[in-house]
């Protein structure tokens, strides 16, 4: 038993406790940078880089077990999730080089992404939970007035898949599961560290300059990533990976890229 | 009982479509008798049941906020959501709690038998452990002193600067949060001491793979 065999863990550190301030701050100047000299394009691709390099580097620094170059993972990843965004900008088939981030991060830590995260059982929940999740958000906007489900172009579609899965889910999944909702989770019991995470990731999804700022689309936005996000709190905490997570956040999210307005 | 509350969630879907008022029909009402239902039957169900439930009752609500805005019937659908997540949070915390004071009588029944007569301490400390152990739902460990030795059940021994071997010293109940994970889940554990005429005489050790409710883990 833990209890009696094994020695007291040590006092958690801090909420903010390895925190790459210096890489985030770096990242912060150069986005504020290209916003003010350079073109729209550019600073957009500037923008994208930046804040999913620095959930992503931020979960890596997180969740870090002591190697110091995690310090600068935010950097490292916005410089691989930037050739990725610019590469999808200049070309159509440029949005191939996204793959490069999850190679990067499978290379970075093999536990998230690795050969053996991918359990079949567990990343079969995640999958069917994300396709149920997809498919009634596909009902409900078949209802509307404003929106419709769309089958092409296919290369826009696969541009904004090779989006969600290699950037956005990728980014999301990573920070507000694997590292705000475990830190959180091994503090205290689930319902607050569902909620602390959950509630991080509907503000996240909010302030997205992406997403269309109606109140319909904020409603659902809401309704959909609350539910996405405490499902994917449930399935970490039950299985311990995110693999699951990441499966249903991009059958969700590909099923959300198949909408399209009237 | 799966079978009755899923046609009943079911059923009320199709009154709330034919009813022609959408997300102002009154039959959205009747979502909260499954989740009631559940949470009582299934304890945690109930959650499940609710979230089913906004799920079932959305298409007949976003689409509406889309189409007509934020009418008094969109946000009475909006806040009807915020209902049934509460009552399924609710209903399944009470008939959690409540199910575990039954257990709580349950223990000090068993315990009493289990320790009636002159038993020897080491099979009481054994007899206390798989009573306690089967109606906890956790994994539970014993160490008793007995003059210079301890009486251990549950584990081998009292490993130096464990949670047990910590209480056993302060006095002082012990919730360990994080006690790494097991077969993936993340691993909780309480050490609470057990009291007696000289002290402390022992410590009562519960481990799970998951949360313990408020009410489970020992007052300071």
């Amino acid at each position: 038993m833990y209890a009696f065999d094994q020695p007291l863990p040590r006092t958690p550190p801090g909420w903010l406790h390895g925190t790459p301030v210096t890489a985030l701050a770096t990242l912060a100047s150069l986005w504020l940078f290209a916003y003010l000299s350079l073109s729209e394009a550019a600073a957009r691709v500037m923008g994208l880089a930046a804040a999913h390099g620095a959930l992503l580097g931020t979960a890596l620094a997180w969740t870090s077990t002591g190697d110091q170059r995690d310090r600068w993972a935010p950097i490292e990843a916005a410089l691989v999730l930037g050739a990725a965004a610019a590469g999808a900008r200049m070309h159509p088939w440029g949005a191939l080089i996204y793959l490069a981030v999850p190679a990067w991060l499978a290379s970075r830590r093999a536990a998230w992404l690795g050969p053996r995260a991918w359990r079949p059982a567990p990343v079969a929940a995640g999958a069917v939970f994300g396709l149920v999740l997809g498919g009634h958000l596909l009902v409900n906007t078949s209802l509307t007035f404003g929106y419709r489900v769309r089958t092409g172009p296919l290369g826009e579609l696969a541009q904004w898949w090779a989006y969600d899965l290699a950037a956005n889910v990728l980014a999301a999944e990573t920070f507000f599961r694997g590292a705000l909702f475990e830190r959180a989770y091994r503090r205290w019991a689930f319902a607050p560290a569902v909620t602390l995470a959950t509630a991080a990731a509907v503000l996240r999804y909010l302030a997205d300059p992406l997403l269309p700022h109606t109140l319909g689309i904020a409603a659902g936005a809401v309704f959909y990533i609350a539910l996405l996000g405490a499902g994917n709190c449930w399935l970490l905490a039950r299985t311990g990976s995110i693999s699951p997570a990441l499966a249903a956040a991009a059958l969700f999210f590909g099923a959300y890229r198949l909408l399209a307005p009237r | 009982m799966v079978i009755a509350i899923t046609l009943a969630l079911a059923g009320i879907t199709l009154a709330v479509a034919t009813s022609g008022a959408e997300a102002a029909s009154l039959w959205r009402h009747a979502f909260h008798i499954p989740v009631v239902v559940a949470a009582l039957r299934y304890g945690r169900g109930g959650v499940l049941a609710a979230v089913a439930s906004v799920l079932l009752y959305a298409p007949f609500v976003l689409p509406a906020l889309e189409r007509e805005g934020a009418t008094r019937p969109v946000l009475e659908g909006l806040l009807t959501f915020v209902l049934l997540l509460g009552v399924g949070v609710l209903s399944a915390a009470l008939a959690g709690g409540a199910r575990r004071q039954r257990t709580r009588y349950e223990i000090l029944a068993t315990v009493q038998r289990a320790l009636d007569g002159d038993t020897p301490l080491d099979l009481a400390v054994a007899r206390l452990r798989a009573c306690l152990q089967a109606r906890l739902d956790a994994n539970v460990g014993l160490a008793v002193h007995d003059g210079t030795r301890l009486a251990v059940s549950g584990a081998t021994r009292v490993a130096r600067g464990s949670a047990v071997a910590h209480v056993l010293v302060s006095g002082a109940p012990l919730f360990v949060s994080d006690g790494g994970r097991n077969g993936g889940a993340l691993r909780r554990c309480f050490v609470a001491p057990l009291g007696g005429r000289g002290g402390v005489v022992g410590a009562l050790a519960v481990e799970r793979v998951g949360d313990f409710a408020a009410d489970e883990r020992p007052r300071r």
